[in-house]
């Protein structure tokens, strides 16, 4: 059942700038939607139309079936996360997690009950007397988490709740949001330009670019089946290699005249210039120089990475990079031919990067 | 040398009060002498008439005067000032470089070139002699003083935590009154402290307007040196001493915001 819905939400600023077009999007009650998109994609400024700390100038926002586009924030019973926690410093931790259901009017008893309940549920119980600058990162942000929590709110909102901690603090705190969400199934929409971090948390996610939307999905499906270039590059670690090459009856053909792929073209396929695109993961290196098909290509860079090395090869100008075994060695200046595997090939329309 | 240079400060400035203080401890013959009579008890025997002869007389009426008129127009500046300049900081208004380079320029003109016009008009109104013409004046003045400080002081303040008490169920007056009022405090303690000593030490306005009623204390002194007994140096020592501690204790107690000015303004905390 949707829960939230979007309707054509627009936001253009007083100076004419457009932060977002028209945006549709229904959410799913208890479900976790995940915006992704670089800077400047139009993420936050729709999550802060939801909340209804931005005003929308276009379209329409429903939740739980009432429209709720003009609408202050303090009526719409959402909890918000922000990127700096915005604790209010000269409250203690106790008082910040019962500000928000002194608003509502709950009597101070019961209050002091679910503060000391929700301290315990995110682990902060020994900080109820601190002032938030005596907290780290992190815990300040497991009492923002706290303080959304608490009121029990139909929606989370949280905008980049965890791109300025360190990495082991937001390994961990990622999965306790992911653990509470599952628990308490409350919709959340969550604003983050981390793709690892969206593909970990996200029952959907939600790909935005230039103020649209430009594939939602499931973490699964925007990895293997990206809509557009767009998408295939930006999720992914690194994002997608893109080769471009033209499609004959007998396979895809290289500038060079080598084929990068034999196969034989479906009927009902276009034939002509394509942009293939593979993930580092499909591609093989191989040093055999009787390789029929593939990209002849020169090592440039060998990044190790633990469990595997991430190869950066240049193809005539063409900057590629496979994902092999850490144990594979390629010397630097070394010519290799990057063969691609055929489960792993997208091909993508010249012009308008849209999948084919 | 930092020491050297800070005792010679501090001996420079102390130096009148000192005199101060000692003349207000000396009979009325002994200000007038030619020789330098430095010393309690050698040179004069110390008394504390002149405090006698304050406390006896008319000036507990007109430092109560000064403390009516000083503080609520002092309240009234901040508190107005502290409203307009959060108006200034969060809200696109049309035109508020304008509105604010308008609010400066009021400071541009020495404020006793609108002593006539003022006079008139507070005639018209029955304002001379009165605590609230004063107050209205003084608050008046002080007012583009508070909003150009605390526009500063609020701008610093990141809108995450007055957007955190909007999504918390709060209106944006109680979040203004929750969140950013308590933050805005360091901001408002130096607003407060220019603003009293402002209206405190205001001569010009007081004498002309209040001569009759609610006389404040600077008009006070200025009347006691046409005395025809001749001046009582002793008892305007005395006042002058009683008349500024209010400010030195006031200014010490809100010490701890002034030196803080500079630390806050990070969303972290």
């Amino acid at each position: 059942m949707t829960f939230l819905a979007l309707n054509a939400v627009a936001k253009t600023y007083a100076d004419g700038t457009i932060a977002v077009h028209g945006v549709d999007l229904a959410v799913d009650e208890g479900e976790f939607v995940v915006l992704l998109g670089p800077s400047g994609c139009g993420k936050t400024t729709t999550l802060r139309m939801v909340a209804g700390l931005e005003r929308a100038t276009g379209g329409s926002i429903q939740l739980a079936g009432k429209i709720v586009t003009d609408l202050p924030p303090s009526q719409r019973d959402v909890g918000f996360v922000f990127q700096f926690y915005a604790l209010y410093p000269h409250l203690t931790v106790r008082d910040n997690l019962a500000f928000p259901l002194e608003a509502v009017g709950v009597p101070w008893r019961e209050r002091a009950v679910r503060v000391n309940e929700v301290a315990a549920a995110v682990g902060v119980t020994e900080l109820l007397s601190a002032l938030p600058r005596q907290l780290s990162g992190g815990d300040q942000q497991r009492v923002s988490l706290a303080r959304a929590l608490i009121r029990r709110p139909r929606l989370w909102l949280m905008d980049e709740p965890l791109g300025t901690l360190d990495a082991a603090v937001r390994a961990s705190l990622g999965a306790f949001i992911h653990e509470q969400q599952r628990r308490h199934r409350v919709t959340t929409l969550f604003v983050t330009h981390d793709q690892e971090e969206a593909m970990q948390l996200a029952d959907r996610v939600v790909v935005m670019e230039a103020g649209r939307i430009r594939q939602v999905g499931t973490p699964t499906a925007i990895h293997d089946a990206p809509r557009s270039r767009f998408v295939a590059h930006f999720v992914g670690s690194p994002g997608m290699n893109f080769i471009p090459a033209t499609r004959t009856a007998q396979g895809l053909c290289l500038a060079d005249g080598r084929h990068l792929m034999i196969h034989n073209a479906a009927s009902t396929d276009v034939l002509g210039p394509v942009i293939v695109g593979v993930r580092p993961q499909w591609l093989q290196v191989s040093t055999d120089e009787s390789e029929k098909v593939g990209l002849v290509a020169t090592v440039v860079l060998d990044e190790y990475q633990g469990d595997h090395r991430l190869l950066h090869a240049d193809a005539e100008g063409l900057r590629l990079v496979a994902r092999i075994p850490a144990t594979q060695r390629h010397a630097l200046g070394a010519r290799v031919i990057l063969v691609p595997h055929a489960e792993g090939i997208r091909l993508f329309d010249p012009h308008s990067g849209a999948a084919l | 040398m930092r020491f050297l240079i800070i005792f010679g400060y501090a001996l420079l400035a102390g130096l009148p009060l000192g005199w101060l203080v000692l003349t207000s401890l000396k009979p009325v013959a002994a200000t007038t002498s030619t020789s330098l009579l430095m010393w309690p008890g050698i040179d004069f025997i110390p008394t504390l008439a002149a405090y006698g002869d304050l406390f006896t007389g008319d000036f507990p009426r007109y430092l109560g005067s000064s403390v009516v008129i000083a503080v609520t127009s002092t309240i009234a500046t901040v508190l107005l000032g502290t409203a307009c300049a959060y108006g200034f900081s969060r809200f696109p208004l049309a035109g508020s470089k304008d509105w604010l380079f308008f609010i400066l320029s009021t400071r541009f003109m020495p404020p006793l070139a609108v002593v006539a016009p003022v006079l008139v008009m507070y005639r018209m109104l029955d304002l001379p002699n009165t605590h609230l013409g004063l107050i209205i004046l003084y608050t008046a003045f002080n007012l583009s003083l508070a909003v150009w400080l605390m526009k500063g002081f609020i701008d610093d303040i990141p809108r995450a935590f007055e957007e955190a008490a909007l999504v918390d169920g709060y209106t944006r007056w109680q979040a203004f009154w929750r969140v950013i009022v308590p933050q805005a405090r360091t901001g408002m303690a130096v607003t407060a402290v220019f603003c009293l000593i402002s209206a405190w030490n205001e001569y010009g306005f007081a004498m002309t307007l209040n001569h009759v009623h609610a006389v404040t204390v600077p008009v006070w002194f200025a009347g006691l040196q046409g005395n025809v007994q001749g001046v009582p140096w002793p008892t305007i020592a005395g006042g002058v001493l009683v008349f500024v501690s209010p400010i030195i204790v006031f200014t010490v107690l809100v010490r701890k915001h002034l030196l803080r000015g500079v630390t806050f303004g990070t969303v972290k905390g």
